[in-house]
């Protein structure tokens, strides 16, 4: 180069070929680009992590004790050497409510020198009863700033064993160095997963021992995370401490059993103060029996009385209402005497009134009576009494002659009666001396004077008296005229007389008659009128009494509305007091059954209290017991990669870019080299004349080969730093960039230069090229200048093997023939194009295929190998009737198709070296679980069934453990030792490690039946989206733990692997540049060395269209062949990238799926169509006059 | 017989920079039809120029070029291609076969794209290369492929045979032989053949010679006798 007229070829070689510059340029920067950034990748990855880890005060070892740590030991440690700083620090897993259910977080205090909580929201816990959340978790729950959360055990211990108070406050959201991603670990509290970290102050613990202690390696901070150097420091600080463990262990455990034979003595003391506390309560329970039942009694006898008050006054108001109705007729039966009396004193006012008026009448009539008829009667009065005068005077003289008679009269009849006396008297003596009987002195004396003396005497008194009357007759008569006067006629005269008397006295009598009646018609008058006064008089009293008699009865109607309003009322407070009264033996009921349940209530307390205590003496003498157990505790010390999940992970996944970083950029470069030596050969090829003319002046060789080297070098080198300038930077930025997506908590991305990359990259490409370039030089010079002067020998056409085939050969047209000979004749570039293409499509196929691996995932296993809805977990240590109703419960749940008992446990197994944590799962019934798991291969259509003398394996765990069908693995337990089993069928799995046994299998391993501790169930077709209700149902029952829903982890699966689709795009941007530049190389050189055979074509006639399709023709038969190799080459790539990148837990799928295909080559011909669009405007300039040109 | 070809005052001028060019400089002369016409002149005076022009491989400024009635000068882009396609046979000096393609296959590569071919093998036959056919361009002689080369622009049966310098490639024998053929193609079928040549001693055996100069047709001859090529030395 130090002539300057070669110098000057030279810059004006790569001004005129610029087109060729760029492409080795590209191609280089390309291939230097992927191979440095992606192997930048890992580097970058650990740095990026590592200064997280720095800059958060990460710790580098963890130390637990089993028994708790003491400051004692804090010391011991710091004073190890190697060791920087320790410090004790406390944590505990509890259970956090969210939602219906219970999630475990790891709460831990903070400390000062190590693990510094990022805030992202609030502020950090400042004093005791504070807490910040887990960012993370809090994103999965409705938890707020200001929220105060109350965590609990899940078991018999309390919170506040460990903490000072179980009720927080949050005060912020953030991140801990110590969870990188999105598993928070294990834990043994609730379902042993621990969804989110709680961090409080140092302060909010209560323990008096530490749980752990962090550690802090000398010089860690200045190694990187994840080397080898870094890994070396720790393991020997990590042999350090164990080598203090024993002594410390020994220590602890002194301090220990003194310690509990303390609490013993205590907890006896509370034991016997329980004891009399529950005496005392019995006793108060019993009176409270007693009193409750007097209360009751008492209660009881009220709402009695209650009773019978209200129906007295219910029996009143019905009389009161039956009264009211009487008075209501009453007083209308009254209203209407009334009406009738005031119309009967109508009526009698009008009769008086007629009569007054008749009576008038009558009186007028009287007294004209009176005066034509009282003058006659007076008249006639005196006219008798001068009659009666006379006759009297008459009568006077008779009347003493008659009574003289009457007299004699008298004396005579007498005297007879004396005689005719006396003749009986005689007679019967007589008689009786006749019969012989003796008479009487007296008797003899009568009867003999009586005849003779007594009774002529008598004889003679009557004839004197004879006399006398007929000597008074006799003068009478001569009184009176009349001669020879009789008694008879005596007699006559007198009874005349007096007849004249009488006929005057009965005239006198009618006079007197008529004047009375005359007088008593006046009188009657007079009464008439009297009376007629009297009638108006009662009357008017009549009229008076009615109208009173009314005013009374408008009273009773007062009285009587007024009363209904009373009795109204009265109806209204029987009603309230029915009411009263119904509520009372409401009240009275509760209150009984209240009494009655707090009784029971207070029996069960005593009962349990009882229990509790027996439980607790029990207690007492098993902890004595155990005291004279205790072993040495155990350190366990931890360094980062055991002691963080996910830690490990991170370093890993940088592991696993740097296995992808060893195949994909090989693919670059391969391509790259290629391309460069195409290059650069044709370069040389094509100035052969130039090179001849050059020799031929007598140029050494290496100054002609110098310009060659040069150019190449130039463009290689060029290309290399602008590779690495932009590689170094932008792969790893990206692929970290996509990495958090799953690391979300390395806040930074660090992507350093790295120069070993760089310079290997360099060196590579600058090797290949520059290789190639002397290669081709070489060749030219050792020619003679002479024959460098000659146009090149045409390469001789060849028949090729298809020729030979004459029936497909003659069916096709020349052009394709020669499109076919073409192919076969320039080697280099079909191989060239195949690769590029075929690594173009096998670039896509990579990218789709490992989307489509990784997102088969959740359908594969949860659609068609763990095909049930739903798992539902037991609380711990529930009865076998609890788990039976809660098995009913889930099988008589709506939509439930079918259900099933498990039994599913964490187990270590091992084979060879390999140890793997496996799922040991036991299905209640091993045919029956084939309606919920489905085990069969994933290669072909064999299906398995669980027997009882071996274990079905799922596939990824037979890969890790490096066994196969009929090998043994063995089972790692603490108490039973080792376990050997023997695989009998590896299954189809994708998610986690399991190892199905049957019950029978298991009761001969652990020599027990196996303890269900969940319910697997499946819904019926189609009613998949009503698991959750199921679940929330069953999550209220107290003996549910947890229930998990396949579609809910589906779901999380779908998001995290959402990440993925950056790296697929770029793999396919890479893919479409790597072909872009591979096609665009190629084609240019093509058209370039075909250029007098286009020109040829172009002459002979052939449209520009035909001339395109002449050369496309040969670029599709090479896109489809490149696009054949491109997929075996993608799959075997696949094979390689999903076996490198799978992570532990997880298979990936084999199988990629159809659209994939279909979208590589889709794409693959779409690059390959843009570049033959590109091609179209460089062959239309094509020139026809070089046909007419030698050939160079 | 009428002009079959007429060039009326053809220009061909480039533009180098600011610098013309007149590559051709007014060039006229007509040519019948069936007549075995040459071109002569020194390099550089414009020969080629015409023939470009005539191929329609390129354009005139100015000037009209007839063929068969037809003002090719107005054709562009398609049509001048399908002129060349129907209309012209050429005949390249470096024979121009397709590398890959047997003697057959090249002449019927010319043919898949004609309306009125000829049939291949006959063809070939009759140029003398019944024997060789099957054999690709790398394993004939120049001579052969000059006569593969003349079939192919043969068969597609043009109307105008245009031959550059077709035996400047080729040694003296070969050369004659080449000649010989083209002007018994031009008898026995009447094909009208322009062929261009530096070679002056070619123009005896021509019905029309046409010497070009500095861009100008200098003389445009009528040979009413021409002689056999054999009897023509150089």
């Amino acid at each position: 180069m130090k002539k300057n007229m070669l110098c000057k070829d030279f810059f004006m070689e790569i001004r005129t070929s610029w087109g060729r510059f760029v492409s080795i340029f590209f191609i280089v920067a390309l291939g230097v680009a992927f191979y440095s950034g992606i192997r930048a990748s890992e580097p970058s990855m650990r740095i990026s992590g590592d200064s997280y880890f720095d800059s958060e005060n990460l710790m580098d070892i963890k130390v637990m004790g089993t028994m708790g740590l003491t400051e004692d030991d804090v010391e011991a440690i710091e004073k190890v050497d190697g060791i920087e700083l320790a410090e004790g620090s406390y944590s505990v897993d509890l259970l956090c409510p969210v939602d219906d259910t219970e999630n475990v977080v790891h709460v831990m205090a903070m400390e000062a020198n190590f693990n510094n909580i990022q805030v992202s929201e609030g502020r950090l816990p400042e004093k005791e009863g504070e807490c910040l959340l887990d960012e993370d978790f809090a994103a999965q729950t409705d938890y707020e700033i200001g929220d105060t959360i109350t965590f609990s055990t899940g078991d018999d211990s309390t919170v506040t064993d460990s903490l000072t108070t179980d009720t927080f406050t949050i005060t912020g959201f953030g991140n801990s160095p110590l969870y990188i991603s999105i598993g928070r670990g294990n834990s043994t509290v609730g379902n042993g997963e621990v969804s989110g970290f709680v961090a409080v102050d140092k302060s909010s613990f209560s323990m008096d021992v530490y749980s752990e202690i962090y550690v802090r390696v000398t010089q860690a901070l200045d190694t990187t995370a994840f080397t080898e150097e870094y890994e070396t420091l720790t393991e020997n600080a990590v042999q350090a401490l164990e080598d203090i463990a024993d002594e410390q262990c020994e220590a602890r455990r002194q301090e220990i059993v003194s310690e509990a034979e303390e609490e013993l003595r205590d907890a006896q003391d509370t034991v016997d103060e329980e004891s009399q506390t529950l005496e005392d309560a019995k006793a108060e329970l019993e009176e409270a029996r007693s009193s409750a039942a007097r209360e009751l009694a008492d209660a009881r006898e009220q709402l009695a009385q209650a009773e019978e008050t209200l129906q007295a006054s219910r029996t009143q108001i019905a009389q009161g209402e039956a009264q009211l109705e009487a008075g209501k007729a009453e007083l209308a039966s009254r209203q209407s005497a009334l009406t009738e009396g005031l119309r009967q004193y109508e009526d009698g006012l009008a009769q008086v009134e007629a009569q007054e008026q008749s009576l008038n009448q009558a009186e007028a009539a009287y007294l004209t009576q009176y005066a034509q008829q009282m003058p006659i009667i007076t008249a006639g009065k005196e006219q008798i009494a001068e009659k009666r005068e006379e006759l009297n005077g008459y009568l006077a003289p008779l009347e003493t002659v008659e009574t003289a008679l009457n007299g004699l009269n008298s004396e005579i009849s007498s005297l007879n009666t004396k005689i005719e006396e006396g003749d009986l008297r005689a007679e019967e003596l007589q008689a009786r001396q006749e019969e012989g009987q003796e008479l009487t002195e007296e008797e003899k004396a009568f009867l003999e004077s009586w005849e003779t003396s007594a009774r002529p005497e008598l004889e003679d008194q009557v004839t004197a008296l004879e006399m006398q009357k007929s000597g008074i007759l006799q003068q009478a008569g001569a009184a009176a005229g009349i001669p020879d006067l009789t008694e008879e006629v005596f007699q006559q005269t007198i009874q005349e007389v007096r007849d004249g008397l009488e006929t005057l006295n009965s005239q006198e009598q009618e006079l007197l008659a008529g004047e009375q009646e005359l007088l008593a018609y006046g009188q009657q008058i007079q009464d008439g009128k009297t009376q007629i006064a009297q009638a108006k008089e009662q009357l008017a009293a009549s009229k008076a009494d009615i109208d009173a008699g009314q005013a009374q009865i408008n009273a009773a109607w007062a009285l009587l509305n007024g009363q209904a309003q009373t009795l109204a009322d009265g109806k209204a407070q029987l009603a309230s007091g029915e009411q009263e009264l119904a509520e009372g033996y409401a009240d009275y009921e509760n209150g009984a059954a209240e009494a009655a349940s707090q009784i029971a209530e207070g029996q069960t307390q005593i009962d349990d209290g009882e229990a509790q205590l027996t439980e607790a003496r029990q207690e007492i003498a098993d902890a004595r017991a155990e005291i004279e157990k205790i072993e040495n505790p155990e350190w366990y010390v931890q360094d980062r990669n055991e002691a963080l999940t996910e830690y490990q992970g991170y370093g890993d996944n940088a592991d696993r870019m740097r296995e992808l970083g060893r195949v994909f950029p090989a693919v670059f470069f391969l391509v790259a080299a290629l391309i460069s030596l195409t290059a650069m050969t044709r370069m040389v090829e094509e100035q052969r004349i130039q090179i001849g003319t050059l020799k031929a002046l007598g140029y050494s060789k290496l100054s002609i080969a110098g310009k060659y080297i040069a150019y190449a070098l130039t463009a290689t080198l060029g290309g290399s730093i602008f590779g690495v300038l932009f590689g170094e930077k932008v792969f790893p930025w990206i692929i970290i960039y996509a990495y958090k997506i799953i690391y979300m908590h390395v806040p930074d991305i660090l992507v350093p230069y790295h120069m070993s990359y760089a310079v290997q990259a360099t060196l590579i490409a600058v090797l290949c090229t520059l290789a190639a370039t002397i290669l081709s030089c070489y060749k030219e010079l050792a020619a003679v200048p002479a024959e460098l002067m000659r146009p090149p020998s045409p390469r001789q056409g060849k028949r090729i093997f298809l020729e030979r085939i004459g029936i497909l050969w003659r069916r096709l047209s020349f052009i394709w023939k020669s499109s076919i000979r073409n192919l076969v004749r320039y080697k280099k570039r079909f191989f060239m194009t195949v690769f590029g293409i075929g690594g173009c499509m096998a670039l896509m196929l990579v990218g789709f295929g490992l989307k489509d691996c990784i997102f088969e995932i959740p359908d594969l296993q949860y659609g068609e190998i763990q095909f049930y809805d739903a798992a539902v977990y037991y609380d711990a240590g529930i009865e076998a009737d609890e788990k039976e109703a809660i098995m009913e419960s889930v099988t008589d749940s709506r939509n439930v198709e079918e259900a099933i008992q498990v039994r599913m446990q964490n187990v270590d197994v091992h084979a060879g070296d390999e140890t793997l944590g496996i799922y040991l799962t036991v299905p209640e019934n091993a045919e029956r679980m084939e309606n919920f798991v489905s085990f069969h291969s994933r290669t072909d259509d064999e299906t398995y069934r669980l027997k009882d003398d071996e274990v079905i394996l799922t596939e990824k765990a037979a890969d890790v453990l490096n066994v196969g069908v009929g090998d043994t693995v063995t089972l790692n337990d603490n108490d039973l030792g080792e376990r050997e089993l023997t695989v009998g069928a590896v299954c189809e799995n994708y998610m986690g490690h399991y190892l199905y046994v049957t019950p029978e299998l298991y009761e001969e391993i652990y020599g027990a039946q196996p303890q269900y501790n969940g319910i697997l169930f499946r819904m019926e077709d189609g009613k998949a989206a009503q698991a959750e209700k199921v679940g929330s149902t069953l999550l209220e029952n107290e003996n549910v733990l947890n229930v998990s829903y396949t579609s809910s982890i589906e779901d999380q699966l779908d998001d995290m692997l959402q990440s993925l689709n950056l790296v697929i795009v770029v793999l396919i941007i890479s893919a479409g540049l790597l072909a872009f530049v591979v096609l665009y190389n190629l084609n240019t050189i093509n058209i370039t060395e075909r250029r007098r055979e286009l020109a040829t074509i172009k002459v002979l006639g052939f449209f520009d269209t035909e001339v395109a399709a002449y050369v496309y023709r040969e670029n599709v038969l090479l896109t489809v062949i490149g696009m054949l190799a491109g997929s075996v080459l993608g799959r075997l790539l696949l094979q390689f990238v999903v076996v490198t990148v799978e992570v532990d837990d997880i298979m990936f799928g084999r199988v990629i799926h159809g659209p994939s295909y279909l979208y590589s080559i889709l794409f693959t011909i779409g690059f390959s169509m843009f570049v033959n669009w590109v091609m179209y405007f460089k062959l239309k300039k094509i020139d026809m006059v070089e046909s007419l040109k030698s050939v160079e | 017989m009428g002009k079959f070809v007429e060039l009326k005052d053809v220009r061909k001028i480039y533009h180098m920079g600011e610098v013309e060019i007149a590559a051709a400089n007014g060039i006229s002369f007509y040519i019948e039809k069936g007549e075995f016409a040459v071109v002569v002149g020194p390099s550089g005076a414009g020969k080629t120029t015409v023939l470009n022009i005539l191929g329609g491989m390129d354009t005139a400024t100015s000037g009209e070029v007839w063929i068969d009635g037809q003002d090719i000068t107005r054709y562009k882009g398609k049509k001048l291609t399908a002129y060349r396609r129907e209309d012209i046979g050429f005949v390249f000096q470096f024979y121009n076969l397709i590398p890959n393609l047997t003697a057959l296959e090249n002449v019927e590569l010319a043919l898949q794209i004609c309306r009125n071919p000829l049939d291949a093998e006959t063809i070939l036959k009759e140029v003398g290369l019944g024997e060789r056919m099957g054999n690709f361009p790398a394993q004939l002689s120049g001579g052969e492929q000059q006569r593969v080369s003349i079939a192919r622009a043969l068969a597609k049966n043009p109307k105008l045979l245009l031959c550059d310098e077709p035996t400047g490639a080729l040694d003296y024998n070969t050369g004659k032989a080449i000649l010989k053929l083209l002007q018994d193609t031009c008898r026995q079928m009447g094909m009208t053949v322009i062929l261009i040549t530096h070679n002056s001693a070619i123009a005896p055996m021509a019905d029309r010679v046409i010497r070009i100069k500095n861009g100008k047709a200098e003389s445009i001859q009528e040979n009413p006798n021409p002689v056999p090529v054999e009897t023509i030395e150089w």
